[in-house]
């Protein structure tokens, strides 16, 4: 039973950080990073540890309401046109956190190890390939939600709390930052 | 102790930031935090203490970067030029010591990561004229890099993960910091703590010390080979670009650029070198990015805007020297160390790096003349720089026994 909700928490993880790759406006980030935030503390809280689930909950759906108010553009903006190579991604990206957290990476279990692969990649192929500042600063908030559970795997389990706490804060921090003007953050498209 | 090194700056960029309309106050709350950050830097014991599970450290070679980098911040305060927004220098100031801080104290690696990542997407959330996607992308990069080396540093099951872990490290410290082949662009219209230099001369050095100090300790064997390799390449990658792309520069901001690129490339050889020589030249050179170079660039700025005739003054000639790692100042000792653990490793190396070192001989006259006609205040500011670099070369000894390379 632990296995399998752990699972669906690195399945729901990955629809989150996929939603984060197809929308450009405030109600799909928002969505997206709450998915993400949902997902990682389930699968947390299906490993027995509730003091992180509840911190990487608390910072993402904080993070995803600071971002909601932040960002001016109305709507999901979901699958919008040209967003096909997008789609692809976020199933190849699937695949390929499932085999690094299968086949590369051993530390912590298999389905933790591959929500973090998942999300931190989809958020990196989000973050490193737009100039929207509002899709940047929410796709790296995901990511560190992911690195606050990683952290948690790398050290010792009295670590993850903090950890957690440390990845919750960031991701707030990051949402909350300022809009630049329009010219230097438009939508990547 | 370790840990309010990076608390006070912390709260001080907080404080200057809420008290930013009371000029004054805002500026002693900062000048007070960063005082006291100091002396928890100065005063920290090497040794790992835990906090709510986390592991703090902070180790010889990292510890007296981190005093260098908060040297390096007054300096920047100091010596802004005359009517410059002070309280926003020291805050961002203050904000960037905070990172560093974080960086260096931090024991876990996926932390140091996160830390990395968050500093990307606040440099990049400043106002600036570049876009936000072009600003973030490198840093970012790097600190995803990070995460991957640390995952794989902590457990993999294959020969190839190993290596990936050591190449990651690597390439992710270098997009991290903006080196070649991740080389941002340099505006000198663009306020330095959303520039480029704030990786290049003020972020890097520390993330680099750590890396070559803590964060490459648990690599394997095999991993550590492809480290050194790698950091050895992407050196003289980045010496190459510099001296190539300094010779087809003029006297600007890409000159200065490439300056930076060149001592970055000798850091580089000199800590994949994996001898005691190489890591005191690399940590000479960093004191020298952060003691020289950067405020030197900062110094050079508004000359820079006004792209005014390229002049040389005396004085002009003494800077050249200092930027070009002459005798008697801080990089002569660098270069020595360097070429001395080189010539032991291979001597085509110690030739390629000779040639290189002294290709920005006349570069160094060339950014010499960006100051153009100097005011008073920027003519302090050299000199005292010239001071400051001068004593560090006349006494190399005292900076390679702090990093424990003497």
């Amino acid at each position: 039973m632990t296995g399998v909700l752990a699972l669906m928490g690195a399945l729901v993880a990955w629809f989150g950080a996929s939603i984060l790759v197809l929308a450009d406006a405030r109600r799909g980030f928002a969505f997206g990073l709450l998915l993400v935030a949902a997902g990682l503390s389930l699968e947390r809280l299906a490993e027995g540890g509730w003091q992180p689930a509840l911190l990487l909950a608390a910072g993402g759906l904080t993070a995803a309401l600071v971002g909601f108010r932040r960002t001016p553009r109305q709507g999901w903006g979901l699958l919008g046109p040209g967003s096909t190579p997008r789609v692809i991604l976020c199933l190849v990206f699937g695949a390929g956190a499932v085999w690094l957290g299968t086949a590369l990476l051993t530390i912590g279990s298999w389905q933790g190890r591959t929500a973090v692969a998942a999300v931190a990649a989809l958020g990196a192929a989000r973050l490193l390939t737009t100039d929207d500042q509002r899709a940047g600063l929410t796709a790296g908030a995901a990511v560190a939600l992911a690195c606050g559970l990683a952290a948690g795997l790398v050290n010792s389990s009295e670590a993850e709390t903090a950890a957690a706490l440390a990845g919750a804060l960031a991701a707030v921090t990051l949402c909350a930052m300022p809009s630049l003007p329009e010219a230097a953050g438009a939508p990547s498209g | 102790m370790a840990e309010l090194a990076l608390g006070f700056p912390f709260a001080g960029a907080l404080v200057g930031s809420l008290l930013r309309r009371r000029h004054r106050l805002a500026l002693l709350a900062c000048l007070a935090f960063g005082l006291a950050g100091l002396v928890a830097a100065v005063t920290a014991r090497p040794e790992r203490a835990t906090l709510a599970g986390l592991d703090f450290q902070l180790a010889a070679p990292v510890q007296a970067i981190l005093v260098v980098s908060f040297l390096a911040a007054g300096l920047a305060v100091l010596l802004a030029p005359a009517g410059a927004d002070r309280v926003a220098l020291a805050v961002s100031g203050l904000g960037g010591l905070a990172a560093i801080a974080a960086v260096a104290v931090l024991g876990n690696p996926v932390l140091v990561a996160l830390a990395v990542l968050l500093t990307a997407g606040v440099h990049a959330a400043l106002p600036a004229l570049r876009s936000f996607g072009e600003r973030v992308r490198a840093p970012a990069f790097g600190a995803l890099l990070l995460v991957l080396a640390a995952l794989l540093t902590a457990g993999t099951g294959s020969l190839a993960g190993a290596r990936i872990a050591g190449l990651a490290l690597v390439l992710g410290v270098t997009a991290a910091i903006g080196l070649a082949p991740y080389l941002g662009a340099l505006d000198p219209r663009e306020p330095a703590p959303a520039s480029p230099v704030a990786w290049l001369g003020f972020l890097g050095p520390t993330l680099v010390v750590v890396m070559a100090t803590r964060l490459s300790g648990g690599l394997s064997a095999e991993a550590g080979d492809a480290y050194a390799a790698v950091l050895i390449g992407l050196g003289i990658f980045n010496l190459g670009l510099g001296a190539l792309g300094g010779w087809r520069s003029k006297p600007g901001a890409d000159l200065w650029r490439y300056s930076f690129l060149g001592d970055w490339g000798l850091v580089l050889v000199g800590l994949g070198l994996l001898s005691r020589d190489g890591f005191g030249a690399a940590s000479l050179l960093l004191v020298s990015i952060l003691l020289l170079r950067l405020p030197l660039y900062l110094l050079a700025r508004p000359a820079l805007v006004k792209t005014g005739r390229p002049e040389l003054h005396a004085a002009g000639l003494l800077v050249a020297a200092a930027l070009a790692g002459s005798a008697p100042f801080a990089g002569f000792a660098a270069r020595l160390l360097l070429l001395r653990s080189a010539s032991a490793v291979a001597w085509p190396l110690a030739l390629f790096l000779a040639v290189a070192m002294l290709s920005w001989l006349p570069l160094s006259i060339r950014l010499a003349q960006t100051f153009g006609r100097p005011s008073r205040r920027v003519t302090f500011g050299v000199a005292l720089l010239l001071v400051i670099n001068l004593a560090v070369g006349l006494y190399p000894a005292f900076i390679l026994k702090l990093v424990g390379a003497s």
